[in-house]
């Protein structure tokens, strides 16, 4: 085994002399659940992080894939923790065929760069054949008026999210409802494997079933079985025209009585949220006025061709006020935009004023959320605790984002026992619970992946199989895989 | 063991009337949809998860092959015993086990055909996605195997993205659940991985699938050409415009005339081409994309674009379209189906480059396929008797799937590798990827008895 001034040296062989830091201010910055590494490294390219991970392989370096790290404090504390791989310099958009409706970027390409990048892309043109004898050399554009496309996501962490990032840890929003997930979405990778072979699987197209669905094994890996480089996606042109309606009802009652006529129609709202009053004051346009905030507000958004999107307007209108909603707002342009921009960043709103935040996802099925809600409540109420409530109400997602103090010596005792019997209750529906965020210490006594199923013995043994050393995220995943 | 006591075996687990063995039997179950050809040593009929956990777990005792089938309609022998072994037939497990409107989820066995699910979903106004064109005979077992496609894949996906969880019989009769009923599972993705695993990496026994509410409004059209140009032009205009209709198939003169014959879908048996062309959802803004179609097609130099009027002519216009496969039977006894996927925009050059292969070999090529996902089904019709003839066919379809690879695409987009596509794997693939899929069959099937011999080729 070689000394750590050697491997630095070796390190900075491969990347550059500036790509490789090992100073106490970059370490600080790049710990995982206040863990240390001794150095980061910032490579470039695929191959460079391919001859990274050969020799921290050689070296038997326990490592950790870092992209923008706004979702760093999901899983275990690592068991060791030697290199931090981090993706930022591997940022370049490597084919973007607007035409095809396909993008691919490599994994340090941030989610807003890339969206953006594509809102703006004007290339709609394709070639067309005259006859099987000729080659064509005139492309054909449209003039569509809209000609922008986007990756059909709203994950959290906008801001700051890379795409490789979202794609490790299967990131999604309240727009899943309409446009699906990340295994939706993504066509192809290239990834680096445990013993640095770099591997590549799927493409460009939107169907191939050609070998396994490796795509799939790496989507919401959290980068225990790789370290992922480049993702191929796929694209939707952009929505002619877009809302939100913000409905204010009394009560769970009421609301759930609105759900329940909502998705019996054929309508095709994008996204459908239930919010609690705290997440409502932290996300109202122009602030809350006196009165509004009933504790139970429901923000639909739309997406579609401008007569669907006021076809809905109206009848979601209709529908809430026959359910006994108290009163609507229409957001549309910007108000809409800053509306999902802040609900997609709350988390990083909200730790501003409590660092501690402690955020859980609980899953369920879509049909027990009443039961759902119903036990969060009361619980809440007995361990005396304040929480901001985000649910996905068509997909049977809650978030909760419970205000930490840790000053308070009580309230992490009342944290943890509040957890436990949510988990506890979340298991007997048939759901689950993951901590998404919270504190190194705390999450020690917290159970991070709530209760693990009876498959995760296939996983011990694909992980077993694909790092057979532990190179990747020891520990971290779920059942300490 | 011997054969004998292998039979007498099985037939403890599954009752004697459910073990196959005669000669007529081996034969009839040696083979599939594509043109590969095996002989298994004894076939076996369950009637519960149970019963095949104990027939794997013998299997895995014995060190004995065992391959999954639903109806036999595999296109690339994936269904095909290459290497003898027990073929474990899911015809008796046919059952809807629970529909769960407030989830959205169905949960099934595996030998049920695809299209009676659909048939039974529709009555409550929901639908199960996806589409292929063999789910009049085709299973839901079988589609999981292969991650099948069909027409409606382009806006809604494929059966992957329906497919919530599966009960799978793990290679030494171990039974647990991957996915669930519930979104976001912690873990890693295994139902994922199961789907399109063709068999090979356990045997899934249940499946919940996602279901969606059946559109409000559906319009279908027929456009017909006088040549394949301006049919796949009008195909990457489309999509080039921003269009993502519900599907975009395309016929070529050949298949149609076929058809026309056995199924008389209403097609024009004089035209070079045709799309159907179906839109779906809510009707609002239909009309507008409608019109933005049409003014593609006629762009494009269309002959004639028909609307189906009812329910009744759209139903004859799909029956057309999923029947060509049967109908060219008609033309010669045999055909090759290539199952080459590229990106859209290289669809036309790459369809040329098809009608020259077909030319290069004197062999006749019909064309029907998933234009709007660049899934091409070039149909090379043949007598298998023919040995000259049959090399020529697996010639063409070598580099007919050689031109995917190199436009940018894949070897198959919905019918899989099985036994058919081994040696055009490495075109797409290199050692290393080999490897790492690898290390997922053995993490699953450590004895290799899960269908061996399909999909991966043998370590170089």
């Amino acid at each position: 085994m070689t000394s750590n001034a050697h491997k630095l040296a070796a390190f900075k062989e491969i990347v550059g002399l500036d790509h490789v830091k090992s100073d106490p201010d970059t370490i600080s910055d790049y710990a995982v659940d206040g863990m240390m590494p001794w150095a980061v490294v910032f490579p470039t390219d695929t191959e460079q992080v391919s001859d990274v991970v050969r020799l921290a392989h050689a070296e038997k370096l326990a490592v950790v894939p870092w992209g923008s790290g706004s979702k760093m404090s999901m899983g275990n504390a690592p068991s060791h923790l030697d290199l931090v791989v981090c993706t930022k310099r591997l940022n370049r958009v490597v084919d973007m065929d607007t035409a095809n409706l396909t993008v691919t970027v490599q994994a340090g390409v941030r989610f807003e760069d890339i969206q953006s990048s594509l809102s703006l892309e004007e290339n709609r043109c394709y070639l067309p054949q005259e006859d099987s004898a000729t080659v064509p050399d005139e492309a054909v554009c449209s003039d569509r008026e809209n000609k922008g496309c986007f990756i059909p996501m709203m994950p959290l962490h906008s801001h700051s999210a890379t795409m490789g990032g979202i794609i490790a840890g299967n990131s999604s929003g309240p727009t899943r409802l309409l446009y699906g997930l990340p295994r939706d979405m993504v066509l192809g990778v290239r990834y680096v494997a445990a013993n640095g072979e770099m591997i590549g699987l799927g493409g460009k197209t939107v169907k191939n079933v050609a070998g396994y669905d490796m795509c799939k094994l790496m989507i919401g890996s959290q980068g225990s079985l790789g370290i992922l480089c480049e993702m191929t996606l796929r694209l939707l042109p952009l929505p002619e025209h877009l809302g939100t309606c913000v409905l204010a009802f009394p009560g769970l009652g009421e609301a759930s009585r609105f759900f329940n006529r909502l998705f019996e129609t054929s309508l095709l709202p994008a996204a459908v949220e239930l919010l609690n009053s705290k997440a409502y004051e932290l996300l109202a346009p122009q602030g809350v006025k006196e009165g509004d905030n009933s504790g139970c507000t429901v923000a639909v958004a739309l997406e579609g061709f401008e007569e669907a999107v006021d076809r809905m307007t109206s009848e979601i209108r209709e529908m809430a006020s026959a359910s006994g909603a108290k009163n609507n707002m229409y957001l549309k342009d910007d108000e809409h935009r800053v509306f999902w921009d802040t609900y997609c960043n709350l988390v990083h709103g909200l730790s501003v004023d409590y660092p501690d935040l402690v955020s859980l996802k609980l899953t369920y099925p879509i049909s027990s959320y009443l039961e759902v809600m119903e036990l969060l409540e009361s619980l809440r109420s007995d361990h005396q605790l304040e929480y901001a409530l985000l649910a996905h109400a068509g997909s049977g997602i809650t978030r909760i984002h419970i205000l930490f103090d840790p000053a308070n010596v009580h309230s992490a005792k009342r944290i943890v026992k509040f957890v436990d019997r949510l988990l506890e209750g979340c298991q007997r529906i048939g759901g689950n619970l993951v901590v998404e965020r919270s504190g190194p210490q705390l999450k020690q006594r917290l159970p991070v992946w709530g209760v693990p199923r009876e498959d995760l013995l296939v996983m011990k043994r694909i992980k077993q199989h694909m790092d057979p050393s532990g190179l990747f995220c020891p520990g971290r995943f779920v059942g300490g895989i | 063991m011997g054969k004998q006591e292998l039979i007498r075996k099985l037939q403890e687990i599954v009752g004697p009337e459910y073990v196959l063995f005669s000669e007529m039997d081996l034969i009839l179950y040696g083979y599939d949809a594509s043109v590969e050809k095996g002989r298994p040593d004894v076939i076996v009929l369950p009637g519960s998860t149970e019963e095949v956990s104990k027939v794997v777990s013998l299997a895995h005792g014995e060190r004995v092959p065992v391959i999954g089938r639903g109806s036999g309609t595999n296109l690339s022998g994936g269904t095909v015993p290459t290497r003898g072994g027990i073929v474990v037939h899911f015809s008796r497990m046919n059952r809807i086990l629970e529909i769960d409107i407030p989830n959205r989820t169905v949960t099934v066995e595996p030998g049920v055909i695809t299209l009676d699910l659909q048939t039974l979903l529709l009555k409550q106004g929901f639908v199960y996605a996806p589409d292929p064109a063999s789910q009049k005979v085709s299973t839901l077992g079988g589609n999981v195997g292969e991650n099948s496609g069909g027409p409606h894949c382009l806006k809604y996906g494929v059966t992957t993205n329906h497919v919530l969880g599966a009960e799978v019989v793990l290679y030494d009769g171990t039974v647990l659940w991957t996915g669930s009923k519930s979104q976001d599972n912690p873990g890693y993705d295994l139902t994922g991985l199961l789907v399109g695993s063709e068999g090979t990496l356990g045997m899934v026994t249940k499946v919940i699938l996602r279901i969606i509410r059946a559109p409000e409004a559906v319009k279908t059209l027929l456009a017909i050409y006088d040549t394949i140009e301006d049919a796949s032009n009008t195909v990457s205009a489309i999509i080039a415009e921003g269009i993502v209709p519900a599907t975009l198939e395309m016929m070529d003169n050949l298949v149609m005339r076929a058809v026309e014959e056995s199924v008389h879908a209403g097609y024009p048996v004089d035209a070079a081409a045709v799309l159907i062309i179906e839109l779906d959802g809510m009707k609002d803004g239909m009309d507008r994309q409608a019109e933005k179609i049409l003014e593609i097609c006629k762009r494009h130099n269309v002959r004639e674009i028909k609307l189906a009027k009812d329910d009744a002519e759209r139903a004859r216009l799909w029956a057309g379209r999923k029947g060509a496969f049967g109908a060219v039977s008609r033309l010669r006894p045999s055909y090759m189906v290539c199952d080459g996927t590229v990106p859209r925009t290289k669809l036309p050059e790459v369809l040329s480059k098809v009608l020259e292969i077909g030319k290069k070999y004197g062999l006749l090529i019909g064309n029907v396929f998933h234009a709007g996902d660049g899934n091409l089904h070039p149909l090379i019709l043949f007598d298998e008797r023919d040995g000259d003839e049959f090399k020529r066919v697996q010639k063409a379809a070598s580099e007919i799937l050689k031109i995917c690879a190199e436009a940018g695409g894949t070897i198959s987009g919905e019918h899989g590798i099985g036994v058919e596509k081994l040696k055009e794997m490495p075109l797409i693939f290199s050692e290393s990827d080999f490897e790492a899929m690898r290390q997922v069959k053995r993490a699953f099937d450590p004895g290799n008895i899960f269908n061996p011999g399909k999909v991966l080729p043998e370590p170089t």
